[in-house]
């Protein structure tokens, strides 16, 4: 695996390694971060913080399982614990600077976007971070039971439990409101 | 037909971000610096720490196994004669020598509880299954080589088929070992002793019947499907092994 | 650096041993009080990540320790309240030995012997098997195994048993030394080991936490019942039968210098004194223990 010839460089003292390292995960972090965060400075801030603390445990190359999913295990307890603390009053900036840059899309593309994206948030909390993980993150169901702790069984019957509660409201007509819900 | 309800919520949430290079480059500097400042100390390897406890081992229980392989062969050869040796109480010997050394190797495994060491040893880096494995690793490997000896010399002096008594023991070391393995892997460190001493009675109850009712389980007749069995066991060891010496099924069972 | 604790049960067939215990953790000394049986020892176990919980979390500094497995125990140091040693094992032995376990280089491990020799006392007795040593040099061996790996969180259960008041001193100077920086949690039933050191405590009473807070937070709730006094011997007797007596004193004329506990004074000349956290261990363990003898 890549990522573990990089981190045997790295604990060799090549520390371009590390570049790589990032180049590899920080973007998919960051994007993780993206859809829990109220903007995208704090986004940054929690995807930062995230690969931080990471790297404390790389230099023992310890830590149980894949570097990915260590990544994401700690991603989801970062935006947690910010969800608690740091972003509760937080008054969100219109992202001048913004570190994403949005591709121009259809107008319909767009709506659904909305309307998706709505439905998603409202999902109960595990059953909404088990589908991010699946669908927007793209991870495997074997990673995901990793990083949720929790059984295979247990995430394949969340992610169809989330499908049919969205394919209800899909039916129904879902919302027309684009509004983002925060919690 | 959740598919198609699958596929649009992929499409929706398919990647129409990127993330700025400045961003990513910021974070490459950070993570630069962060990596300077906190290096911790490599620690040793497994391997290392495998070797390192051979020293522990010491020297005592290499004597109680030396005698308790040669007095066997000794009182054989004195009183009886190797003439009496056929080919099914060769293989009987030895593999109860197997299951006899083995139990006997089980105190020592079993030191850490005896001495109460074992908390100490469970709150370290390595921790208690790893050095349940070492310890494992480094006795039958001890014990392999003295019943092999035995063997060579039970063959240069009876007509014993060394090849069919070899296959014979290995498959009774591998049924053994693993069984050991598999304790430490899924047993409470307080409960070990009783269900290793278990299961080596039990091992040894089978070997006395199958000597008793099935007259050809150790003459060669079924050599191949022994054989088979053997090699099982030895991919299944090493699969067990690793699993121990990886980090994944690090846990540390101590009751209260 | 933060050590948080959410929710953490361990249930038994026959009891609860932690019940839904949560705290959160910050560098400096913590002192876990509590009367023996009330659950430290176990909660300490879940720390040490030696003890898988019934249920609930450690996080520490927001990765769970179940994540970090091996990686945590690597910054951790142990020292459980009952120990043993192998026979054949002289301290230096031990020590090494035990410096393998944590995955220490060769190097590292003599240089970090000689400085915890050194720093424990324990220079002239390195080639000395264990088993001969008095209990307290015992003990400190035990904290010095503890220390090897310089570990970012200590924990110390019952670290000062069987030490006597001298080297007790000792051991909370090296302590407070060891604690700038880092989180150190020692469970006692002896409250003046804590007193002075620890930041802050927490209280624990049949498996659950009942108070945590610093001393002098802590020390708030029996302002007003905590008095002192001169009696007779007689009258002592009979105070001692009526009340919580916390510490007895014969003087040299023939009366007993009394320090007790109770919401109302008891004898006309008692006046409040000044409450320690020893008093609200008393307070809150009636008889539980022998402090203040």
């Amino acid at each position: 695996m890549r990522e573990e010839v990089l981190i045997k460089n790295l604990l060799a003292g090549d520390s371009s390694a590390m570049d790589e390292l990032v180049r590899m995960y920080y973007p998919e972090i960051l994007r993780y971060c993206m859809w829990h965060a109220p903007d995208a400075y704090l986004a940054e801030d929690a995807a930062q913080e995230t690969f931080l603390k990471a790297i404390k445990y790389l230099g023992r190359g310890r830590f149980s399982g894949k570097f990915k999913s260590f990544l994401y295990k700690i991603a989801v307890n970062t935006c947690i614990d910010m969800h608690r603390n740091k972003w509760r009053e937080h008054v969100s900036f219109e992202c001048i600077n913004c570190e994403m840059d949005y591709v121009e899309t259809g107008f319909e593309d767009a709506a659904d976007k909305l309307m998706i994206e709505e439905l998603v948030r409202r999902l109960e909390p595990a059953m909404q971070e088990v589908a991010i993980l699946r669908f927007r993150q793209d991870l495997k169901l074997r990673e995901i039971a990793v990083i949720m702790e929790m059984p295979m069984r247990t995430v394949q019957s969340k992610l169809r439990q989330a499908l049919k509660e969205i394919k209800v409201e899909l039916l129904k007509g879902g919302t027309a409101d684009g509004k983002k819900d925060r919690k | 037909m959740e598919k198609k309800t699958e596929n649009r919520i992929r499409r929706a949430f398919a990647a129409k971000e990127q993330v700025k290079e400045q961003s990513v480059n910021n974070m490459i500097l950070l993570a630069r610096t962060h990596w300077n400042e906190n290096i911790r100390k490599e620690n040793i390897h497994f391997s290392r720490f495998l070797l390192a406890q051979v020293r522990y081992i010491g020297w005592k229980i290499w004597i109680i196994e030396l005698v308790v392989t040669i007095i066997p062969v000794f009182i054989l050869f004195k009183f009886l004669g190797w003439h009496t040796i056929t080919q099914t109480t060769a293989v009987f010997l030895l593999c109860c020598l197997t299951i006899a050394i083995s139990m006997l190797c089980i105190p020592f495994i079993y030191r850490s509880i005896y001495y109460q060491m074992y908390e100490i040893e469970a709150a370290t880096f390595f921790s208690i299954k790893k050095l349940l494995l070492s310890r494992i690793m480094i006795l039958s490997v001890g014990e392999l080589v003295g019943i092999i000896g035995v063997g060579i010399v039970m063959s240069y002096n009876t007509p014993v088929d060394f090849r069919n008594s070899m296959v014979c023991m290995l498959f009774l070391f591998g049924a053994v070992w693993n069984g050991v393995l598999r304790l430490v892997r899924k047993v409470e460190m307080e409960k070990l002793c009783r269900y290793f001493l278990a299961y080596g009675f039990g091992l040894l109850f089978v070997m006395t019947m199958l000597v008793r009712f099935q007259q050809h389980a150790f003459d060669g007749t079924f050599y191949t499907e022994i054989f088979l069995g053997s090699c099982i066991f030895l991919g299944y060891g090493v699969y067990q092994g690793r699993l121990l010496a990886r980090w994944s099924e690090d846990v540390c069972c101590v009751r209260a | 650096m933060e050590l948080r604790i959410e929710h953490i049960t361990k249930e038994y067939k026959d009891k609860l041993a932690v019940d839904d215990v949560s705290l959160t953790i910050t560098p400096g000394v913590w002192g876990l009080l509590g009367a023996n049986g009330a659950g430290k020892t176990t909660l300490m176990k879940m720390i040490a990540g030696i003890m898988t919980p019934t249920s609930g979390k450690i996080i520490y500094d927001g990765i769970s320790i179940g994540a970090l497995k091996g990686s945590y125990r690597d910054i951790f140091g142990y020292l459980p309240q009952e120990f043993g040693f192998y026979p054949e094992f002289t301290v230096k032995d031990y020590l090494e030995y035990v410096a393998v376990l944590k995955g220490l280089t060769k190097s590292d491990t003599k240089r970090k012997i000689a400085e915890l020799l050194e720093r424990l006392s324990l220079g002239d007795v390195r080639k000395k098997r264990i088993v001969k040593l008095s209990g307290g040099m015992k003990r400190r061996v035990g904290i010095a195994q503890a220390l090897l790996n310089d570990p970012e969180i200590l924990v110390l259960d019952e670290p000062t048993s069987g030490l006597d008041p001298g080297e007790r001193i000792r051991f909370r100077n090296l302590l407070s030394e060891f604690a700038h920086d880092r989180i150190v949690v020692i469970s006692t039933h002896i409250v003046s080991d804590v007193e002075y050191i620890a930041n802050q405590n927490a209280i624990m009473k049949n498996g659950k936490i009942i108070q945590t807070g610093t001393t002098e937070s802590l020390v708030k709730n029996i302002i007003g019942k905590v008095w002192r006094c001169h009696v007779s011997d007689r009258e002592a007797g009979r105070l001692e039968r009526e009340v919580q007596v916390v510490n007895l004193k014969n003087e040299p004329d023939g009366t007993t210098a009394l320090r007790y506990l109770a919401d109302e004074k008891k004898t006309k000349d008692s006046s409040l004194a000044e409450p320690r956290l020893e008093d609200l261990y008393l307070w809150l363990f009636p008889q539980e223990s022998g402090v203040g003898r």
